[in-house]
């Protein structure tokens, strides 16, 4: 009998070993973990001092106002959906968060929108408030 | 001289057609297999800080992503599994498209996964509405929760009023009048009263994993926060206070608050003050859950400012689980080492809330670091038992509204509405085990990897001219870890490979510069003698390493195959206490053992705990990893924990 190939028996025990484990690819002790279950997110995303820097969050939320900005919607829902975003984050009041306000600039300029549009739109999306719009348009303008 | 001219010619017309050089890459990682739930072996892919990966997670393959440092953290220090690295070169845009369809079907997943709690939560709402028509009782503990409601004490129970919330009463009262409060509650009531539930039956048609649901404010989010709504009117009106055991601190010195600390802490409060009375007029929706959240932090943020010590609403989630007690016990010593890390890491939330202008962020950052150093504190000092959870600690415990208010919707209405929100749940339900649920062969880890890679560009062909070839994780063996690596190695225009050792590897290594490969291959072979790494506190029971050897693997294997049958036994004596917890290390340990006697090795043993700063043992270049180390609040014995 032929001796197989090293290749090919290295990928038999593979396979071997793999049918005795049924579970690959699963959640490792997640909440099992003492390290895991202590491990701050902070130390993370948080080790500057710029306001921005939770890259994860400002993504989202400039991804959820382009999506909203470019399929239409009324402004409750979008509010709603920023809450949703922001309570997530530990945010209770997104309106009055200047890098949240800045991402949604940043989102309305993803969105393809020009200033005047964007403008309108942020005004609709913050309740009319103009200082908090002034703040969604700095993003849209830092927006590249 | 002619022919020179002509070669000097076509060099410059080759180089001026030669493809730009590329501008970026992005690393595919294998992760070495090792005992629990991985023992296939894992694949990821890095974009810089962001990693991503699928996980099983209940039978569904969920993307997620995570900072590379602690995903480094994760595998190859506290899990003990080497990373082999292949760098894969690839145009700037390139790189860019690839990133953004991963973050694309992250994003599509949480609509989708978001769309399912919405509708359960709707259907269960409607459930409930239906029996209180028909004049049924409800169950126990039946009832709309309210996310933050939970932190303020039930009206029977309450002592007497908080002052800085009656502080607050008296200012709402003062300008917006004596009515204010039952006006806007009775505003309220029959705007829920008025409510039309959800009829329309749309067809349910099939999506795919990149389909972003977009987002529906539906009746069950609608009835839900304008109830959020009168539930916080309630109890401003009362200036209920805040249950003791929500709030939450010590006299740990690293929650003793410094003087620009209590300034930045003042101005957040300002802040949050506004921000509480402009909700009362706000059209948001979100107002009513909102005003919980602020008011609760407003009361502990005002009690740290009084004594200039933290305190922190308890942000773990209701129904937070807590660390298996044998783990914790056979963990123990490691506590104070925890602890004065968590205190570290809560001093520098702190330090970051001063430099980041007390932002909201920077708030919740403070309350998840604080919480997690008076979680540790509890369990160190108390013998409490730890709560874990890995996600991001945000205060929203809540409480149960048995009665919620009533629809003028007559039965048949509420009858067809409950009928249509079970079937879209069953739809999406379904719709989501189609496109997620996990196949070891055909649906996993690895071919869902290359699957969204791929999809990244217009057509195969675009793929392979980005990333040097073409990669398919569903075909043949490929959705192996170790096979679509060597794919990966072979196909794609990789730049370099490398490999990232795990922490006992990267030990081993120092430790046989400095005392020899005889000496240390002896000590370390045993968990027993080993002192690069103690065994985790869930390992099976094992009497030898594997990994570092070869030849010797199946002779060591079969004495690790006795261990492990020997543990079996012992568990099946045990299981009257404890409940076969022994039986089932012992049946894994020998699963583990049995590929060694075929010269495959998948146990390599965990680590419980190691500092954050320990990558550095590993010799990882810089930029996997972010900011230098937290600094360690050192102290001998920890105050008690309130």
């Amino acid at each position: 009998m032929p001796r197989p190939e090293p290749r090919r028996l290295a990928l038999a025990c593979a396979i071997g070993a793999l049918l005795l484990a049924p579970v690959g690819c699963s959640i490792s002790y997640s909440s099992e973990s003492l390290s895991k279950s202590v491990s701050s997110p902070f130390t993370s995303s948080s080790g500057s001092s710029g306001e921005e820097d939770d890259p994860a969050y400002q993504e989202e939320v400039a991804s959820f106002t382009a999506g909203f900005a470019g399929s239409g919607g009324d402004a409750t829902t979008f509010r709603r959906g920023m809450a949703s975003i922001a309570q997530r984050r530990g945010i209770s009041d997104w309106e009055d968060d200047d890098p949240t306000c800045r991402a949604i600039g940043k989102g309305l300029h993803k969105a393809g929108l020009n200033d005047g549009r964007a403008e309108a739109l942020a005004g609709d999306l913050l309740s009319g408030r103009a200082e908090r719009v002034k703040v969604v348009m700095k993003g849209y303008g830092a927006a590249d | 001289m002619r022919s020179v001219r002509i070669g000097s010619l076509a060099l410059t017309v080759a180089l001026a057609a030669a493809p730009a050089p590329a501008a970026a890459s992005i690393d595919f990682l294998h992760i070495e297999a090792n005992e629990g739930g991985s023992s296939g072996g894992h694949a990821a892919l890095r974009f810089g800080d962001a990693t991503y990966h699928f996980q099983n997670v209940d039978g569904l393959l969920l993307l997620t992503r995570e900072d590379s440092q602690r995903f480094l953290h994760d595998y190859a220090l506290l899990e003990n599994r080497p990373i082999h690295v292949s760098r894969i070169e690839l145009a700037d845009a390139a790189a860019r498209a690839a990133r953004e369809r991963f973050q694309a079907r992250l994003e599509a997943q949480r609509s989708q996964l978001d769309a399912l709690t919405a509708v359960r939560v709707e259907r269960a709402l409607l459930a409930r509405l239906l029996g209180r028509a028909r004049g049924e009782e409800g169950a126990p503990g039946e009832g709309l929760a309210f996310p933050g409601a939970g932190y303020f004490e039930a009206a029977e129970t309450a002592r007497a009023a908080d002052p800085v919330l009656a502080q607050l009463r008296a200012r709402v009262v003062h300008e917006r009048g004596e009515r204010f409060f039952a006006r806007r509650q009775a505003e309220l009531r029959a705007q829920i009263a008025g409510l039309a539930p959800d009829l329309d039956e749309r067809a349910s048609t099939t999506f795919g994993s990149d389909a972003r649901l977009p987002f529906a404010y539906g009746f069950g989010a609608r009835y839900t926060d304008l109830a959020a709504g009168l539930v916080a009117l309630e109890l401003l009106e009362a200036a209920r206070p805040l249950r003791a055991e929500r709030i939450r601190s010590s006299d740990d010195p690293a929650l003793r608050l410094a003087a620009d600390e209590q300034r930045a802490l003042r101005e957040f409060a300002e802040r949050l003050r506004a921000s509480v009375l402009r909700l009362l007029d706000a059209s948001r929706p979100d107002w009513g859950s909102a005003l919980l959240v602020g008011m609760a932090r407003l009361v502990a943020i005002e009690a740290s400012l009084r004594d200039g010590r933290l305190r922190v609403l308890d942000a773990y989630a209701d129904a937070a689980p807590t660390l298996d007690r044998d783990v914790l016990a056979r963990r123990r010593e490691l506590l104070a080492a925890v602890a004065e890390e968590s205190g570290g890491v809560a001093r520098a939330a702190l330090r970051s809330f001063v430099a980041r202008r007390a932002s909201q962020a920077a708030w919740a950052d403070v309350e998840d670091a604080a919480n997690r150093h008076l979680e540790i504190l509890g369990a160190w000092r108390e013998g409490r038992a730890l709560r874990a959870q890995p996600e991001r600690l945000v205060p929203l415990r809540s409480t149960r509204i048995a009665e919620p208010v009533a629809l003028v919707a007559p039965v048949d209405t509420l009858e067809r509405a409950l009928s249509v929100a079970k079937e879209r749940e069953r739809w999406l339900a379904a719709e989501i085990e189609r496109i997620r649920g996990y196949d070891l062969l055909v649906h996993n880890c690895v071919s869902e990897l290359f699957a969204t890679l791929n999809a990244a560009f217009a057509d195969p062909s675009l793929a392979a001219a980005a990333l040097g070839g073409h990669v398919d994780g569903r075909s043949r063996l490929a959705f192996i870890p170790f096979v679509s690596a060597d794919q990966v190695e072979h196909r794609y225009r990789v730049q370099e490979g490398f490999t990232i050792p795990s922490l006992r590897r990267a030990r081993l290594a120092r430790m046989r510069a400095a005392e020899g490969a005889v000496r240390v291959w002896l000590r370390e072979s045993s968990p027993l003698t080993a002192r690069a790494v103690r065994p985790g506190a869930r390992d099976s029971f094992f009497l030898f390493f594997t990994d570092h050897v070869v030849w010797p693997r199946p002779i060591l294997g079969a004495l690790n195959l006795a261990a492990g049958a020997g543990e079996t036994v012992a568990g099946l004596l045990a299981v009257p206490l404890d409940g076969g917890q022994m039986l089932l290390r012992g049946l894994r340990g020998t699963l583990m053992s049995l590929p060694e006697l075929a010269f495959v090795n998948l146990r390599k043993g965990t680590n419980d705990w190691v500092p954050r700063d320990t990558w550095r043992e590993l010799g990882v270049e810089v930029e996997w990893v972010g900011a230098s180390p937290v600094q360690p609040v050192a102290f001998e014995s920890p105050p008690p924990v309130r």
